[in-house]
């Protein structure tokens, strides 16, 4: 009973995320105003046609928080997927080939001990401040977690031999990574998706937050924060309804992305069976 | 109450038709400044009968640490000017009637074409330390302002002064020459900048603290945070000062300002923000005071750029914003909308100029007209002034209209003066409110240190000339205030500074020389400030190391308590509560969390402040409660991963043949958790701990700024966002050490752990 309940807890957080993502992405099209259309006075409390009042430039909170998650959603996608696939290519190189290892796991080592915060600060100090740099951070700061793991999970799938046949065999080491190594692997690397597109979420949206990344009148949720904070008192849906936004979609993201991970590893291990 | 900076004072003066005249690239509109007092504040800041006694405190808009500077010839920022004037006097200034009175002047006097100007000093004024008022102090102070050696902004007012041609006629009089012709010098006199310092002194730090004939003597100094005054009492105006002591706190954030206001924290509140105004109108225990006059602000086009050399476009663009929306949302109706020149209200303003409308029609028309259609541009704003941002931004809604493309480019408010403002074609500014021939000689003659529109037209030079020159002579009481600061000298000067300081040598020369100078314990300057990295950076270190301390000390006990406790009974109720709940805390980016705790105890519950302001010299500890929700925030964001490991360990020990042995032995669960399985769980859980720390540093940095707590942070953020690599590369470098100490001592705390690890040689193998 208590498994079928965390089982049914997992499914619904995994729903909700999956409903959030859906809302951020296609809520620009549901929203009744453009984002930056002036509907009110600023810092209106809610009321008709404004459910949840205005901004302070008296923009439409609810058409601004449906257009805003968009660009939490991407960024944070898009830190995940760089990361998975340099993080990925590393494990995976450094796993297959032992004279390859030292060259690629030091400086990843290096890495993992580096805050993540400073990454960040480098690049943006280095390079000006914009959502590419932060979602290169966002990626970098979980590139050296995710190498360890795979380059661990390689390792032991390369001992069984088949991967030492295949590449006897003659075939090019990408396919044997592809074809061989990755479905082997797949269910434990991907044990801690949900915690880490989570914390890319929350990484994200912190850069942003501290304007180190989207600049405004961008509609993004930590912006929407950030710049309607001083109309906390006054206007407190501003704040919270954006707040409340990514508190659900990491929250929910994080347990979702942990019952997926469960559901992967079932697969695999019937198949294995 | 005492002399603070008058936002934007209105000059009584009358002036000649000669000087009417529109110009051409701006669009004008006018606000209020507005200020906030505490109803119980002394002094009658909040009534109208002033009170004796007490202790002021203020609260003024001020820049960072690196800009907050002692010398009065240098302070550009209101918080410095509001220490300057209440230190120093100038020769001659405005009273708090708007009417300029001498002060340490007793009388200016001209010779027949102006040139040379007779100052006789006040008798009986004495300096802090009881030296008595000479004039040899005041021509010091105006050859150190005018020195080119010095670079000072001040030397801007005081440009038409001879200062090598000016001499000492007697102890209290001075005599001026000017290179020109003036009618007013006076006016040039009581400008932002020209206080009256000791002969002689030429720095004013805390090694050596400043002498001023003003009303208060100094008495404490924290950079960027604030100032003590006390009550000079032998201060030449009779019974004033009122008060004891004045405080003048500074506060970049219009919402920190207004907080540190409604915690109690202060009793007067400088520059509120119009939305603040609106919110707190029903509070009675503020009375806020709009300016009789205000600060215009305005868009300016340089005309000499294209596409605005088109007078069409220019045209279109002023038809395309709409200021009655503008002032209604922006200033919440405080302010109204100004025509398309400068001056609206002073003597002699063109009034009968049809106020222009939103008419994006006739600008759709006017830019076919100039085959400009569909104009795409780019408006550079920052948020230093409150409104700026949501202006241009509504202004860019109002163009679409018309068929124009705004592209708002937001910079760092702090670099904005410097590197955005008279260096991009379209920005924006304010002015507070100037008699018009200063405005036009500060931003309407070519060489003007201020040419916002690009405006360089010979003939017009010529007759602005003339006309200062011939203003009526009668002019030693008449003065032209400076107002609010639209930075004006201060850009110049900083990029001089910026020249100096070598930024454009290639950056990998830089860095190796900033390495260099690291090796041997210098972390060079800020190429910002040009101020050494180690000075700022001490100045705010401490406080940020206590936060961190602080944390770090509920951080440890909290993870592994509830870690163990959950560990020893994995699976169980118990268990699966601390984990979601871990899993749920943990997963919240740091500022939501912040933001949602300060909704409920700063809001929503008021019982803890919702700002964490350190009084200067005090510790962050002696006002235990501004740590409150920055560590419990900081905490909820580390310590679910802290629990997770500790809690893994432990339900591994747990597990293990000694603990079912142990348990065979009848030895109580309670023990066996305590005295076998903790030390064993925690050996391995150690070093992840101190992982934690590297998440700490990007916590630490966003819990400071949302509290405004006077970290490093803030200046890490406006460093970052202004590219300053010198200061950003030291503070990088100090985190990274603090990281490398955070290992190290789990390092030690594993040894101390298990004893085994501590006899020679027995590092397990």
């Amino acid at each position: 009973m208590t498994r079928g309940r965390r089982r049914w807890a997992g499914r619904a957080a995994g729903a909700v995320a999956a409903l959030l993502v859906v809302v951020a992405v296609a809520g620009p099209w549901l929203a009744p105003h453009d984002p930056t259309d002036v509907v009110g006075l600023p810092f209106a409390p809610p009321g008709a046609g404004q459910p949840l009042g205005t901004d302070y430039l008296g923009a439409d909170v609810a058409s601004r928080l449906l257009h805003g998650g968009r660009t939490v959603v991407v960024l944070a996608l898009a830190a995940g997927a760089l990361a998975y696939l340099v993080g990925g290519g590393l494990g995976l190189a450094a796993g297959l080939f032992g004279r390859a290892d030292t060259v690629l796991m030091r400086p990843v080592d290096v890495l993992i001990a580096v805050p993540p915060f400073l990454v960040l600060a480098v690049l943006a100090a280095g390079t000006g401040r914009g959502a590419a740099v932060v979602v290169l951070a966002a990626a970098l700061a979980n590139v050296p977690g995710i190498a360890r793991v795979v380059r661990a999970a390689t390792l032991e799938v390369g001992v069984r031999g088949y991967v030492e046949v295949a590449l006897a065999r003659g075939e090019t080491w990408i396919r044997v990574a592809g074809r061989d190594v990755l479905p082997n692997i797949a269910a434990l690397v991907l044990t801690d998706v949900g915690s880490r597109i989570s914390a890319m979420v929350a990484m994200v949206a912190g850069a942003n937050f501290l304007g180190l990344g989207l600049q405004p009148p961008t509609a993004d949720w930590a912006l929407m924060v950030a710049e309607n904070r001083a109309g906390l008192a006054l206007q407190p849906w501003a704040v919270l309804a954006p707040a409340l936004a990514i508190a659900v979609l990491t929250i929910t993201v994080n347990l979702g992305g942990d019952e997926l991970a469960a559901r992967l590893r079932r697969a695999t291990t019937t198949v294995a069976a | 109450m005492p002399a603070l900076p008058s936002p934007a004072q209105m000059p009584e003066v009358a002036r000649r038709s000669l000087l009417r005249g529109a110009f051409a690239g701006a669009v004008l509109l006018g606000a209020p400044a507005l200020v906030g007092c505490r109803s119980d504040a002394p002094a009658g800041a909040g009534s109208l009968s002033p009170r004796r006694g007490g202790n002021l405190r203020v609260v003024v808009s001020g820049a960072s640490t690196t800009d907050d500077v002692l010398d009065p010839h240098l302070a550009g920022s209101w918080g410095g000017g509001a220490v300057a004037k209440n230190i120093f006097d100038k020769l001659v200034a405005h009273d708090n009637d708007l009417v300029p009175r001498p002060r340490l002047a007793e009388k200016l006097e001209p010779n027949a074409d102006g040139t040379v100007w007779t100052v006789r000093l006040r008798r009986g004024v004495t300096w802090h330390d009881g030296k008595p008022l000479t004039a040899a102090d005041v021509l010091w102070s105006v050859r150190r302002i005018l020195d080119p050696a010095n670079k000072l902004p001040a030397a801007a007012d005081l440009a038409m002064v001879d200062a090598a041609a000016s001499r000492v006629v007697d102890d209290h009089t001075v005599e001026l020459r000017t290179t020109q012709p003036m009618a007013d010098l006076g006016g040039l006199l009581a400008g932002w900048y020209v206080y009256v310092v000791q002969d002689g002194t030429n720095r004013f730090d805390r090694e050596h603290p400043p002498v001023g004939t003003g009303p208060f003597r100094f008495d404490g100094w924290a950079p960027g945070e604030r100032t003590k005054l006390v009550r000079n009492d032998r201060y030449w105006e009779a019974g004033k000062p009122y008060v004891d002591s004045v405080e003048i706190i500074l506060a970049a954030e219009a919402d920190a300002r207004l907080n540190v206001l409604l915690s109690g924290q202060a009793d007067i509140v400088h520059e509120m923000s119009y939305v603040q105004a609106k919110a707190e109108q029903g509070n009675r225990s503020l009375t806020i005071h709009a300016s009789a006059v205000g600060t215009f602000h305005s868009f300016n086009m340089f005309v000499d750029r294209e596409p605005f050399t088109d007078p069409r476009v220019r045209e279109a663009l002023k038809l395309a914003v709409d200021r009655e929306a503008i002032v209604e949302s922006v200033f919440f109706g405080y302010g109204e909308v100004g025509n398309d020149l400068y001056g609206k209200g002073a003597p002699n303003y063109a009034d009968a100029i049809p106020q222009r409308v939103y008419d994006p029609d006739r600008a759709r028309a006017l830019l076919r007209e100039a085959g400009k259609e569909n104009l795409r541009l780019t408006l550079h704003t920052a948020d230093v002034t409150p409104g700026y941002v949501q202006a241009a931004l509504l202004f860019a809604e109002h163009a679409k209209r018309a068929g124009i493309t705004i592209e708002v480019s937001k910079s760092a408010a702090d670099s904005y003066w410097t590197d955005v403002y008279l260096k991009r074609p379209f920005t924006q500014t304010s002015w507070g409110s100037y008699a018009l021939e200063w405005f036009y000689g500060q931003a309407l003659v070519s060489g003007a240190a201020s040419n916002e529109t690009g405006w360089r037209r010979p003939a017009w030079d010529q007759r602005f000339a003339l006309a200062m020159r011939v203003l009526p002579g009668d002019a030693a009481d008449v003065i032209l205030a400076k107002g609010a600061g639209a930075g004006t000298a201060t850009p110049a000067q900083k990029a001089a500074l910026r020249a100096e300081l070598g930024l454009d040598r290639p950056a990998v020369e830089q860095y190796l020389d900033w390495m260099a100078g690291v090796l041997r314990g210098d972390l060079g300057r800020s190429s910002f400030s040009g101020r050494p990295v180690t000075e700022i950076v001490a100045a705010r270190l401490p406080n940020t190391l206590v936060l961190a301390a602080v944390a770090t000390a509920v951080l440890v006990p909290v993870a592994v308590g509830f870690g163990a406790w959950a560990g020893a009974r994995a699976g169980r109720t118990r268990d699966r509560v601390v984990t979601t709940v871990a899993v749920t805390v943990g997963s919240l980016p740091e500022f939501v969390t912040a933001t949602l705790l300060i909704a409920a105890f700063a809001f929503a519950v008021p019982v803890l402040p919702a700002v964490s302001m350190v009084a200067p010299g005090a510790h962050p500890l002696s006002t235990p409660e501004i740590l409150v929700l920055p560590v419990v925030t900081l905490v909820a964001v580390m310590a679910p991963q802290s629990i997770r490991m500790v809690r893994a360990q432990m339900s591994e020990v747990m597990a293990t043949e000694y603990v079912r042995m142990a348990r065979l032995h009848g030895i109580p669960e309670r023990r066996i958790v305590t005295r076998h399985a903790l030390r064993n769980a925690l050996a391995p859980a150690m070093p992840l701990l101190a992982g934690s720390v590297t998440w700490l540093v990007g916590g630490i940095v966003v819990v400071e700024t949302v509290f405004n707590y006077p970290g490093i942070s803030q200046d890490l953020v406006r460093a970052i966002g202004q590219r300053d690599l010198p200061y950003v590369q030291s503070v990088t470098l100090l985190f990274a050490a603090v990281t490398v100490a955070g290992y190290l001592l789990a390092d030690l705390a594993v040894v101390a752990l298990v004893p085994k690890l501590r006899t020679a040689g027995g590092r397990r193998s």
